[in-house]
């Protein structure tokens, strides 16, 4: 019995490391072949600078790069956390309101279904060349699936429960607070996951339009000069910011599945 | 007193000529029809029927969940308008919160009634234990077996204190051998907290089992055909399922139902 349960955690472990190691190979070896074909033929580097040029872009541009980090994730940062609040806000009246749901939610799903990035320019038209506008585009972009999400899994509450509490003589508020929130947060984490690479996305496409700073707009300036290996730093950059966002929202989530004794 | 008054003084639950119709209008259903039923303090009286016949929807208007159309459902002499605390509801499903431990869940209706969760903490450790559940008071519901989550939900029904259980087939949906383990469970733990008790089933043997008396109804539109005492002695011991009496008053009210059809 030991021997067996020994040998699964040995196998578990090996296949833990298996699933790490096998896509960091493939990108390492796209990155190698890359490599080693820029080497072999004269493409010209203002249109595919090899990967050893863009990490020496990277040194060069340290400094230039990290002070546009924050600009951007603070925006994206901003917006998501707005988006996620109002959302939520937003989801909870429909729950608790027929007729606010019945007006406004076939709204937002109709607007859901408009290309978002079209509205960027009106966006800078009202809201002005600063971060405003850049903000108030990542909050609109990112919200839809926030109130989307959060207000099924308001409404998927195991109905019994629901009447147990009713039972109980528990007040709506009371309802709400120990069985439908913590029912609907993995509804909500799944959600912020998606928000907040729209509110990313959000920002960028604001930066292109107006800024003066930000890892977007360091794009804009290095196209302006075709200096391709900064603006393939920058997104190297912006995958960095991204990724760190998203696993922060994925510890929470881990954090959250304990807590509700998944795992 | 009334004859009204009466009747309800002597009744701990009490349905009074009760009617329930869904859909009022062209496309309705009655799904009862005229019921009356009285349950005195104390008593254990199941409602058995085929499924369908409603006998579930009287228990949710005795529980204060639904009104009826027509008559009236009365819990210790007064009307039932709304849920009260005095009555405990345990469903099919044993709904509990999946993140919670069995402790916290038992407890629950402790935070919702507002009480002192410190002062029930002990009544509901020894609910738990009282059920063989000692060792997992701070498991999670995933981590619990179906039986043990039925369990923990019968806690949570009695650690308030409600004068009135209500049980809409609580162990239906558990595996034959668990049912039988859990039909002795209840019947120990009704031993020591003498409630008054109305359990809906479709198995013919755990309502004999568990009852004083055992109504039995009709398919819908639901009537009560049949009010059938009981005569055997309490505590029980899940042995007198095999004793011919028990087969006999269990074939009885098999042959009532199959009037039916």
């Amino acid at each position: 019995m030991t021997s067996i349960v020994a040998t699964q955690t040995k196998s578990s472990s090996l296949a833990s490391v298996r699933d790490a190691l096998l896509p960091a190979l493939l990108f390492f070896s796209i990155l190698g072949i890359w490599e080693f074909l820029t080497w072999y033929t004269d493409y010209p580097k203002s249109i595919l600078p090899r990967p050893s040029a863009i990490a020496l872009a990277i040194i060069n541009n340290w400094s230039l790069l990290t002070s546009n980090i924050l600009p951007t994730a603070s925006v994206a940062l901003g917006g998501f956390v707005i988006a996620s609040i109002v959302g939520l806000g937003l989801s909870l009246l429909m729950t608790y309101s027929k007729w606010t749901k019945e007006a406004l939610y076939p709204n937002i799903v109709g607007f859901q279904i408009v290309p978002k990035i079209a509205w960027a320019p009106l966006f800078v038209l009202w809201l002005g060349i600063e971060f405003q506008s850049r903000l108030g585009f990542a909050v609109f972009i990112s919200i839809f699936p926030i109130i989307i999400s959060m207000t099924a899994g308001l409404k998927n509450t195991d109905p019994t429960l629901i009447r147990l509490c009713d039972s109980l003589t528990a007040s709506k508020l009371q309802t709400l607070f120990l069985v439908r929130f913590p029912f609907a947060l993995p509804y909500l984490i799944s959600a912020m996951k998606m928000s907040i690479t729209l509110a990313m996305i959000g920002v960028i496409v604001g930066e292109f339009i107006t800024s003066q700073q930000g890892l977007g707009f360091l794009i804009l300036v290095a196209f302006g000069k075709l200096e391709t290996d900064l603006m393939l730093a920058s997104v190297l950059f912006l995958c960095f910011v991204g990724l760190f966002f998203y696993s922060l929202i994925a510890y929470a989530s881990y954090r959250l599945e304990v807590w509700f004794g998944n795992k | 007193m009334t004859d009204q008054e009466i009747l309800r003084a002597d009744a701990h639950v009490l349905a009074d000529k009760v009617q329930k119709i869904f859909n009022p209008g062209k496309k309705q259903t009655i799904a009862l029809e005229s019921i009356d039923c009285r349950v005195r303090e104390g008593e254990f009286v199941s409602l058995l029927g085929p499924s369908g016949c409603g006998k579930s929807t009287l228990l949710m208007m005795i529980a204060g969940l639904e009104t009826p159309t027509a008559g009236g459902v009365f819990v210790g002499g007064k009307p039932m308008t709304k849920p009260r605390e005095d009555i405990g509801l345990m469903f099919q499903d044993p709904t509990l919160l999946p993140w919670k431990s069995s402790l916290d869940n038992v407890l629950f209706p402790i935070r919702i009634l507002k009480r002192d969760c410190d002062k029930y903490q002990k009544a509901a450790i020894d609910l738990l234990t009282r059920v063989g559940l000692e060792q997992f008071l701070d498991k999670k519901p995933a981590q619990l077996s179906g039986g043990m989550r039925q369990r923990v939900a019968i806690c949570r029904a009695l650690v308030y204190d409600p004068e009135v259980l209500l049980m809409d087939e609580p162990f239906s949906a558990l595996d034959a051998i668990t049912r039988d383990e859990m039909n002795q469970v209840l019947m120990d733990l009704w031993q020591d907290f003498k409630k008054t008790g109305l359990f809906v089933t479709h198995s013919i043997r755990e309502a004999v089992f568990l009852s004083d008396r055992v109504l039995v109804m009709s398919a819908r539109p639901g009537r009560i055909i049949e009010d059938l005492k009981v005569p055997f002695e309490r505590p029980r011991d899940f042995s007198i399922v095999d004793s011919a009496e028990f087969n006999e008053i269990c074939g009885y009210l098999r042959s009532k139902i199959d009037s039916q059809h």
